[in-house]
C-alpha cells in the first residue's frame, strides 16, 4: 500500500464496510487501520452508513447467531461510507476514462 | 498518453508478468469496484496465475490479491513494467 | 520465554539530516545541567511501567492544571547531572483528538525539551510510527524505547530494532517494562546518543508551503524555534486547536497565511490534511515492513500456499480432500461423543426419569418415551456439528473459503453464475437459512433467485445426523464414504437443476465478476470457538424449541387410538392416529424400498427441521423399549455416566492418527458398538433401502425455516416452486437409487 488512505477510500467506494472488514481485504491490522481512519474522519472523507441509533443494533437481529460480525470487538467505527468529499477526492485520482 | 505504443490490455499479459494501469474503459462493468480496490492511474498490478480452467486470473495489486476475468480484463490498458515481462 | 538481554543501541547509518542545527543542539544538551526529558508514546504502550521502572520512588504522582490527567515527573540523579522527566498523556497523535493528546501537544510546544524518549509497542509498530513520524518533525534529539519486545515475539512479530534505527536516524533501545529488561541503559541512550531524526519529505507543493510558513516563524520569537516545522505543518493540517491557541496568542497574519496557501493547495486538487497524513501513514507502513520482516514473510507464506492451493493441476483435488477430510473430522472425532450421548447417557437420563416420575405414568410415558429420546436423539448430534461449524469456521476465516470461489469460477460459469455463488452453496452446507440471506452479495435477481432454488439440496448439516446414524446402522465401515457422497450428490443434483432452470426460466444476464484473495492467516482458537459454539448453541436451542414441540406433538398423535377399544397412551405405534396416517401414504415409498409406515411417519415432521427425522425415529423405534426403562439410582446414574464419559474420550483421542492416514477412510470408531436406534434401523432397512432413504431425504424439501427465508428474499411463488420441485426431484432420486442399488447391496 504505498497511499493507504486512497485505498481505503477506495475500498469504502460504493461499500460500506465495517473494520474489520478493511482489515481483511486490505490485509492491514486492525490497529493500523483505525489511526488512518481517525484521520478520514476527522477530514471529512468517511463517515457511518448507519447512524447509532440504540434500536439498530445487533441483538435485534434473528440472523445473529449465525453472523460472523456479531459479538466482534468493534467499538469506534461499526459500518463506513464515504462522504460526497470522500467520492469527489476518489474521483480525482481515478484512471482517465478511455474516450 | 493514451495510444501510447507500450499499452496493451490486460488480458494480453502472461502469468509473471507486471504492469502500470493507464486506462480503464468508463463502460467496463466493474469500473467502480475496480477503482474501489485501487485500480488507480500509475497502480502497479502483476499477474499471478491462471485459475486451473485458464480462467479468471489471479492478479495482484499493490499488496492485495484479486481474480478479474479474462473478458473483465480486457477493458484495462496498462503499460509493461521495463524489464518486468 | 527466555529473556535474552537487550542489545545495545545501534548507531543509525542513515544520512544525518541539518547536521548544523544538530550538532548545536547537542552541545547545548551538554551544557544543559538539568536536561528535561520528554517521554511520549501512544496509550497501552507500557510506558508507565517503563518509566515507573526508570524513575522508581522518585516518581511523583500529580495533576496537569485543569483536568483530572495525571501527571507524572521524575527528578533524577545521575552522577553529577540532575535530569528532570516528564511523562506525557499517551496520544495516539498529536493532531489532538482526546484532551491526553491536546495535554501532550501543549507539552511538547512548552515544556522546552531537550530531549524525547518515544516509548513504542513492538507489538504494534504501524500504528505506533505515526506519532514517531510527528515527533521526527520537531528539532529535537529522539530515543526510541522499542517496548513489549517479549509480548511481540509471542504473538510471532520479530522487530529489528537496527533497521528501525536506520530508518528513523535515531537510537533504537529494546526493553520489556514490566522485568526492567534494557531500562538500565535506557536514560543514557536518551541523554548521549540522542540525535535529532530522518525527516520526511512531503509533496513538493506541500513542502513549499511549509517552507514559507516557516520563513515567517524565524521572526516571530513567540514561537519556539524546535517547533516551527511541526507548526507549520499542523496550520496546513487546518488542526483547529492550534488555530485557537494561535488566533489567541496574536499570530492573525501567520494564521492568514496558513490559509492562503491551503485555499491554493486545495485549488491545485490537493487537500493538505491527506496528503500530509498519507505521507506519513504510507512511511510508517513501509519503515514497518523493513522492520518487521515476518509481516512480508506472511505475504510469501501466501503466495507458497497459493502455489498449492491454487495449482492449475492440484487446486481442485486438494479443495475435495480438504471437504472429506473435515467429514472424516467429524466421524472420527465426534463420533463417540454421539454414540455417548445418544446411548449411556440418554440410558441413564431414562433411568433417572422412570425413577423419578413413578407416581405419574402419563407424564413419565411423555419424558421417557417421547422427549428423552427424540430430544436425546437430536442433542446426540451436538459434538458432531461442533466439530463441523469449528471445520467451516477454519476455512472461512483462514481465508481459503475465496481460494473455493476463484477455482470454482470457471465450472459455475456454464451456469452463467461466478464462483461468488460458490459460496453462498457451501455455506449451505452449515446451515440453508443463513446461505439464503448470503445470496444477496450475489448483483443479479436471476442470480439470487437460481442459487436460492438450487440451495436446499445443498445438504445442510441438521441432515447430517440422519446420515450417520443410518450409516452406522447399514454401512458401519464405509460411513465417511456414505456422508461424503451424500454431500457430493447433492451438488450434482443442484448443479443439474441449475442448468435446467438456466435453460427454461432463469436465462443468465450481464457480466463482470470480481473475486477478492485475502491473505492467509492462521485464525484465532478464540473467535473460531465463538463462531462455533455460537451456532452450535443455536441448534441446541432448536432442539429445545421446535423438535421439542415437534416431538410433543408426534407424541400425542402416536398415543391416539386409531382403532376402537384401546385408551389414550396404551396403543401401539402402529396402531395410532400417527402410524394409520403414515400406514396410507407409505406406499408411495414403496418403490424406494422404504415402504414400512416407521419410515414414513419421519419423514413428515421432518418438514418442520431435517434433525427432526432422526429424533421421530428415535421416539418410533425406542419409546415403547425406552417406556419399559427401569428406574436407575442417583450414585449408580454417576457412575455409569463416568464410566461411559471416559470411555468416549478415549476413543475420540485413539481415533485421531488415524486421520493422518489419508487413504483409509474406513475409520468409524461406532462400527463396533451400535447404538440402540442403529441398532433398530439395522433390522427394519435393507442397506439399498436405506441408501435410497438417505437420498430422499437429503432432496426432499427444504425445512420450513429454509422455506420462510426464501419467500422473505424472492416471495412466495419461489419458495413453494421449489419444496414442489424438490418432492419431486427426491422421489424420482430415490426410486434410481433404490432399483440401481438393490442388485448391488
Amino acid at each position: 500500500m504505498t497511499s493507504p488512505l486512497a485505498t481505503i477510500l477506495g475500498s469504502l467506494a460504493g461499500t460500506p464496510r465495517t473494520l474489520p472488514e478493511l482489515s481483511r481485504s486490505l490485509g492491514s491490522s486492525p490497529q493500523a487501520l483505525e489511526g488512518m481512519l481517525q484521520t478520514l474522519y476527522a477530514g471529512g472523507y468517511v463517515q457511518e452508513a448507519v447512524q447509532n441509533q440504540g434500536d439498530c443494533s445487533c441483538s435485534g437481529c434473528s440472523l445473529k447467531s449465525m453472523c460472523r460480525n456479531f459479538g466482534d470487538e468493534t467499538p469506534e467505527f461499526h459500518l463506513l461510507r464515504l462522504t460526497e468529499r470522500g467520492e469527489k477526492y476518489l474521483n480525482r485520482i481515478a484512471p482517465q476514462p478511455v474516450p | 498518453m493514451i495510444g501510447f505504443m507500450g499499452d496493451v490490455t490486460l488480458d494480453t499479459l502472461k502469468p509473471g508478468a507486471a504492469a502500470h494501469v493507464v486506462a480503464l474503459d468508463a463502460r467496463h462493468p466493474l469500473r467502480r469496484r475496480l477503482l474501489e480496490l485501487g485500480f488507480i492511474r500509475g497502480a502497479r498490478v502483476e499477474v499471478m496465475r491462471f485459475a486451473p480452467l485458464g480462467d479468471p486470473v489471479h492478479l495482484r495489486l499493490g499488496r492485495t490479491d484479486l481474480a478479474l476475468r479474462a473478458a473483465d480484463l480486457h477493458g484495462v490498458t496498462v503499460r509493461a513494467v521495463q524489464g518486468g515481462v | 520465554m527466555t529473556a535474552s538481554p537487550p542489545p545495545s543501541p545501534r548507531l543509525p547509518t542513515a544520512p544525518r539530516v541539518d547536521e548544523v542545527a544538530c550538532a548545536a543542539t547537542v552541545a547545548r544538551l551538554r551544557a544543559h545541567r538539568e536536561p528535561r526529558v520528554l517521554v511520549v508514546g501512544n496509550p497501552n504502550t507500557g510506558k508507565s511501567t517503563l518509566i515507573n521502572a526508570v524513575a522508581g520512588t522518585h516518581l511523583k504522582v500529580g495533576n496537569w492544571s485543569g483536568v483530572t490527567v495525571e501527571k507524572r515527573e521524575a527528578h533524577l540523579k545521575r552522577g553529577e547531572q540532575t535530569i528532570h522527566l516528564l511523562d506525557l498523556p499517551g496520544a495516539y497523535s498529536l493532531s489532538p483528538h482526546t484532551p491526553e493528546e491536546l495535554i501532550t501537544r501543549t507539552a511538547l510546544l512548552d515544556e522546552a525539551p531537550d530531549v524525547l524518549l518515544n516509548v513504542v509497542d513492538a507489538g504494534n509498530l504501524e500504528r505506533n510510527l505515526y506519532l514517531t513520524l510527528q515527533l521526527l518533525e520537531f528539532r529535537v534529539p529522539l530515543t526510541i524505547a522499542l517496548n513489549l519486545v517479549d509480548e511481540a515475539r509471542n504473538k510471532g512479530l520479530e522487530v529489528d530494532a537496527g533497521a528501525l534505527s536506520a530508518q528513523l536516524g535515531v537510537p533504537v533501545v529494546e526493553t520489556v517494562g514490566v522485568k526492567s529488561l534494557g531500562t538500565a541503559g535506557l536514560l543514557d541512550a536518551t541523554l548521549s546518543g540522542a540525535q535529532v531524526g530522518a525527516v520526511l519529505r512531503y509533496p513538493d507543493a506541500i513542502e513549499a508551503a511549509a517552507a514559507e510558513l516557516e520563513g515567517r516563524m524565524v521572526n516571530l520569537s513567540t514561537l519556539p524555534p524546535h517547533a516551527h516545522r511541526y507548526l507549520a505543518l499542523s496550520l496546513l493540517e487546518g488542526d483547529p486547536s492550534l488555530r485557537g491557541r494561535l488566533s489567541a496568542t496574536g499570530h492573525t497574519d501567520l494564521l492568514d497565511a496558513a490559509d492562503a496557501h491551503r485555499a491554493a493547495l486545495e485549488l491545485a486538487g490537493l487537500d493538505p490534511l491527506i496528503e500530509i497524513a498519507e505521507a506519513r501513514y504510507a512511511r510508517a507502513g513501509e519503515i514497518a515492513r523493513l522492520a518487521v520482516p515476518q509481516a512480508e514473510l506472511k505475504l510469501t507464506l501466501t503466495e507458497k500456499l497459493d502455489k498449492l492451493a491454487l495449482h492449475p493441476w492440484l487446486g481442485i483435488p486438494i479443495f475435495l480432500a480438504l471437504v472429506l477430510t473435515v467429514f472424516r473430522l467429524t466421524f472420527t472425532v465426534a463420533a463417540p461423543f454421539v454414540d455417548l450421548i445418544g446411548g449411556p447417557l440418554q440410558d441413564v437420563a431414562s433411568g433417572w426419569a422412570a425413577g423419578l416420575l413413578g407416581w405419574a405414568p402419563l407424564l413419565k410415558d411423555i419424558v421417557v418415551g417421547a422427549i428423552i429420546p427424540g430430544v436425546g436423539t437430536v442433542l446426540s448430534f451436538l459434538p458432531t456439528l461442533l466439530v463441523l461449524y469449528l471445520a467451516m469456521s477454519f476455512l472461512e476465516d483462514s481465508g481459503y473459503m475465496a481460494r473455493a470461489a476463484f477455482l470454482a469460477d470457471r465450472s459455475m460459469r456454464g451456469l452463467g453464475l461466478d464462483g461468488r455463488a460458490f459460496i453462498p452453496l457451501i455455506l449451505g452446507f452449515g446451515c440453508n437459512v443463513p446461505a439464503v440471506y448470503a445470496t444477496r452479495t450475489l448483483e443479479r435477481k436471476s442470480d439470487r433467485v437460481l442459487v436460492s432454488m438450487i440451495l436446499p439440496f445443498m445438504s445442510c448439516s441438521a441432515r447430517l445426523p440422519v446420515y450417520v446414524i443410518f450409516s452406522a446402522a447399514l454401512f458401519p465401515h464405509a460411513g465417511a464414504w456414505i456422508v461424503w457422497s451424500m454431500y457430493v450428490l447433492g451438488m450434482a443434483v443442484a448443479f443439474a437443476f441449475a442448468w435446467v432452470l438456466r435453460k427454461t426460466s432463469l436465462p443468465a444476464e450481464g457480466s463482470g465478476v470480481l473475486l477478492e484473495l485475502p491473505p492467509y492467516r492462521f485464525p484465532a482458537w478464540k473467535v473460531m470457538w465463538t463462531h462455533a459454539a455460537r451456532r452450535t448453541a443455536s441448534f441446541a436451542k432448536r432442539a429445545r424449541t421446535t423438535v421439542l414441540a415437534t416431538v410433543a406433538v408426534v407424541w400425542v398423535l402416536l398415543s391416539i387410538p386409531a382403532v376402537s377399544g384401546q385408551a389414550f397412551g396404551e396403543v401401539a405405534p402402529a396402531q395410532s392416529l400417527f402410524g394409520r396416517v403414515s400406514q396410507a401414504i407409505s406406499p408411495v415409498f414403496a418403490p424406494l424400498g422404504f415402504g414400512n409406515w416407521q419410515a414414513t411417519g419421519a419423514l413428515v415432521p421432518g418438514f418442520i427441521a431435517k434433525e427432526v427425522v432422526v429424533g421421530t425415529l428415535g421416539q418410533i423405534y425406542l419409546g415403547e423399549e425406552a417406556k419399559r426403562a427401569a428406574p436407575l439410582g442417583f450414585a449408580q446414574g454417576v457412575e455409569q455416566t463416568a464410566l461411559a464419559t471416559w470411555n468416549a474420550v478415549k476413543t475420540s483421542v485413539q481415533a485421531l492418527p488415524t486421520l493422518i492416514a489419508l487413504p483409509s477412510f474406513g475409520a468409524d470408531s461406532s462400527a463396533e458398538q451400535k447404538t440402540p436406534l442403529a441398532a433398530a434401523l439395522a433390522r427394519a432397512f435393507t442397506p439399498a433401502a436405506g441408501l435410497a432413504y438417505l437420498v430422499f431425504v437429503l432432496l426432499y424439501t427444504p425445512c420450513v425455516a429454509t422455506i420462510g427465508a426464501m419467500q422473505a428474499e424472492h416471495g412466495r411463488r419461489v419458495a413453494w416452486l421449489t419444496v414442489a420441485y424438490e418432492m419431486g426431484i427426491a422421489w424420482v432420486a430415490g426410486l434410481i437409487v433404490y432399483q440401481i442399488a438393490r442388485h448391488f447391496l
